[in-house]
């Protein structure tokens, strides 16, 4: 530098001293642009706060001096009184001054150099400054006034507002938050935790801070809770786990975490975040609503075994109910038969009762009818004789009281048979001889009616064991039937042979009959007679060309011999009569 | 020709005098009746019969038993008896057997041919 060029011994005492002005004009010169160039304040003030250097910076943005020279010798409140006066509408155009001229005597007080924050409105806008002030010291060490400098920092100081009320903001969130917030370092050491974590613990901040949390955790779940910070990293930055803690007095409670990684520039972890809450009654819940499954599956399981028992119950009912059933069905069945079995016995024990009383019946009334048929008999035929020139009605009379004698006495013949049925004498004897005999007997018949006879006896029958005069009557009764019922002629078959039972009734099964079935072409049976055709005194004839005895008489000397008779309509018409014997 | 004594022994008086009128309208028959069984031998021991038509169901007493005294008589043993009967019981067709009879009803010829039959020769 050009000041600092010359040395003192090199010049003489007059040309030191112009040379030494000019230096100091030099340096004055330099130290004036020096300062008028720099943007901090620079003044410097008597004892009486009168300024006696002041640097361009302060002149434009505090004082609003002209130059640098106006402020010598005035203080800060002539320029503010002069700016307030200026505006004197506008009260809030220049409120800097006094706080300037306080501090000056902090600083005078306390001798010593200080910093201060002063601000206020210059210009109508705010203006703060850092202010550095320190006493002035002569060479004597007295203090004859105050330097100062300052350096505008409205818009840092705004910044630091800001984000103190925005830290402000935070902290108030962060305290309100009814989560538990911390920070904590890799090792574990806390460096933060709001008020919630302080108050869950029961613990003062200073007590946390700067110490592990670690402790706060139960022994088991501790290296659970390592092991998770531990896997955070930047690919996985956040993490979320449960585990317990301890309260002051030992309570376990049950925390959720939520851990985030705070990174530096070289993507190591220098911090972590971590906000947790309680969760100690969910876990409370799910440890019940667990017991409470576990005590429900039971139940089901309890429930379901019983269900699956009376279950199984149940279908052995069923079964047993099925079988029962299958056995109602099948006594229903055999009931059915046996019903139908006791019918017919009951039919027949009907006709043999009735036939029976009929036999008891003829018996007792044949004698005491015969002797007064026997004295008419005797009387109509008397008188006949006696008067012989009778006329014609009075014979005709006659012989219809003859006639009739001898009708009633064929019906009561007809009846004792039923007395005397079961009195036979059995001969061992040929069906197809008694057959032949029988047809012999109505053979006038036969030819009379014009009816044909076709024979197919068997030729292998065997011998059986009957009445023949019985037996003969029976074929007889049917012949007749046979011949009254085709008054036109036609075919009267007669068949026997001999066949072996295959289905139950009145033969046991396997039994060997010996069948004799005689059909004619004639009427047949009304379908309303069918059932009646065996009862005594039931007949088709007219009166006087039957007793109605004839197939009742049938049936009571078949059964006699242990054998049957059946009589039924044939599809193609007239009457199959089928006589059975066993052998 | 001697008429034939017939006895006709039966209960039944309507029949009994119908027997003998017929019969003895023919003129070849003498007929006595007698309706009570036990007083039949000691008529046949007075009118001594060339035949006893012999009811067998009386009263008192049957014809069977009367047969019976009449075949024990000494002097009527020999006295052929035909039997009248209404209805045969299977009782009776050991009285009656080797007997012959006659059921009633019956017409006067039958009863005739009957009677010629069977009168003592």
């Amino acid at each position: 530098m050009k000041h600092r060029a010359g040395t003192k011994e090199q010049l003489k005492p007059e040309e030191s001293l112009r040379k030494n002005e000019e230096l100091y004009k030099d340096l004055y010169r330099v130290v004036r642009l020096m300062c008028d160039n720099v943007s901090d304040l620079l003044w410097a003030k008597d004892m009486e706060k009168k300024f006696i250097f002041v640097n361009k910076a302060i002149c434009e943005k505090l004082l609003n001096a002209k130059d640098a020279n106006e402020p010598i010798g005035k203080t800060d409140m002539f320029f503010a009184e002069r700016e307030r006066k200026a505006n004197p509408d506008d009260p809030e155009w220049h409120t800097f001054g006094e706080i300037c001229a306080d501090s000056d005597s902090v600083v005078m007080k306390s001798r010593k150099a200080e910093r201060f924050d002063e601000f206020g409105n210059v210009k109508g806008e705010y203006l703060n400054l850092d202010v550095y002030k320190a006493p002035i010291w002569d060479e004597h060490g007295e203090m004859i006034g105050t330097v100062g400098c300052g350096r505008e920092v409205t818009r840092e100081r705004k910044i630091e507002e800001e984000l103190r009320k925005s830290e402000k903001r935070y902290r108030a969130i962060v305290e309100d938050q009814t989560e538990l917030i911390c920070r904590f370092l890799p090792d574990g050491t806390i460096t933060f935790v709001n008020e919630t974590y302080c108050s869950y613990f029961g613990k003062k901040k200073e007590d946390l801070i700067g110490h592990s949390f670690m402790p706060l955790i139960p022994d088991e779940d501790r290296s659970m809770v390592r092991q998770r910070i531990n896997s955070l990293c930047s690919e996985t930055p956040v993490i979320t786990y449960e585990h317990q803690v301890i309260l002051p007095g030992g309570k376990i409670r049950w925390m959720c975490w939520k851990d985030h990684a705070i990174f530096d520039d070289k993507n190591k972890i220098i911090e972590y975040q971590s906000v947790g809450w309680d969760i100690t009654e969910r876990k409370e819940m799910e440890e019940t609503l667990k017991y409470a499954k576990i005590g429900l599956e039971q139940q089901v399981r309890e429930r379901t075994a019983e269900l699956s028992l009376k279950n199984e119950q149940r279908m052995r009912e069923i079964e047993e109910l099925r079988r029962t059933e299958e056995r109602l069905h099948k006594t229903l069945a055999s009931l059915r038969v046996a019903h139908e079995e006791l019918k017919l016995a009951q039919l027949q024990v009907v006709q043999a009762a009735k036939m029976e009383s009929v036999g008891i019946l003829a018996a007792g009334v044949a004698h005491e009818v015969k002797n007064p048929l026997a004295t008419i008999q005797m009387g109509v035929e008397y008188l006949s004789n006696r008067f012989s020139s009778l006329d014609k009605s009075s014979k005709m009379v006659l012989q219809n009281m003859e006639d009739a004698v001898y009708r009633a006495d064929s019906i009561v013949r007809d009846l004792l048979e039923f007395s005397y049925i079961n009195e036979v004498d059995f001969e061992e004897s040929q069906l197809n001889d008694i057959i032949l005999q029988s047809i012999s007997l109505v053979k006038h018949e036969l030819e009379k009616k014009n009816i044909k006879l076709e024979e197919n006896l068997s030729r292998d029958l065997s011998a059986l064991s009957f009445s023949t005069d019985r037996i003969c009557q029976v074929f007889v009764n049917i012949f007749l039937n046979a011949i009254h019922a085709s008054p036109d002629g036609g075919i009267l078959k007669v068949r026997t042979y001999e066949k072996k039972i295959t289905t139950k009734g009145h033969f046991k099964i396997s039994e060997n009959v010996v069948v004799a079935e005689v059909e004619d072409m004639g009427e047949g049976i009304p379908e309303e007679d069918i059932m009646r055709i065996f009862d005594p005194f039931f007949t088709t004839k007219p009166m006087g060309k039957g007793t109605g005895l004839g197939l009742a008489v049938s049936k009571k000397i078949m059964e006699s011999h242990g054998g049957k008779i059946e009589i039924m309509n044939r599809k193609e018409g007239g009457v199959k009569t089928t006589v059975m014997f066993k052998t | 020709m001697a008429k034939k004594r017939i006895l006709v022994i039966d209960d039944e008086q309507s029949f009994t005098r119908l027997v003998k009128l017929s019969l003895e309208e023919t003129g070849r028959y003498e007929v006595m009746e007698e309706n009570r069984g036990p007083r039949g031998l000691s008529i046949a021991r007075k009118f001594n019969p060339d035949l006893v038509l012999l009811d067998i169901a009386m009263p008192d007493m049957g014809g069977g038993e009367v047969a019976a005294q009449i075949k024990n008589d000494p002097d009527l043993k020999d006295v052929p008896i035909v039997f009248l009967t209404a209805v045969i019981k299977k009782s009776e067709e050991t009285i009656i057997s080797g007997i012959p009879y006659i059921a009633k009803p019956v017409t006067l010829n039958k009863l005739i041919m009957c009677v010629e039959d069977n009168l003592r020769k």
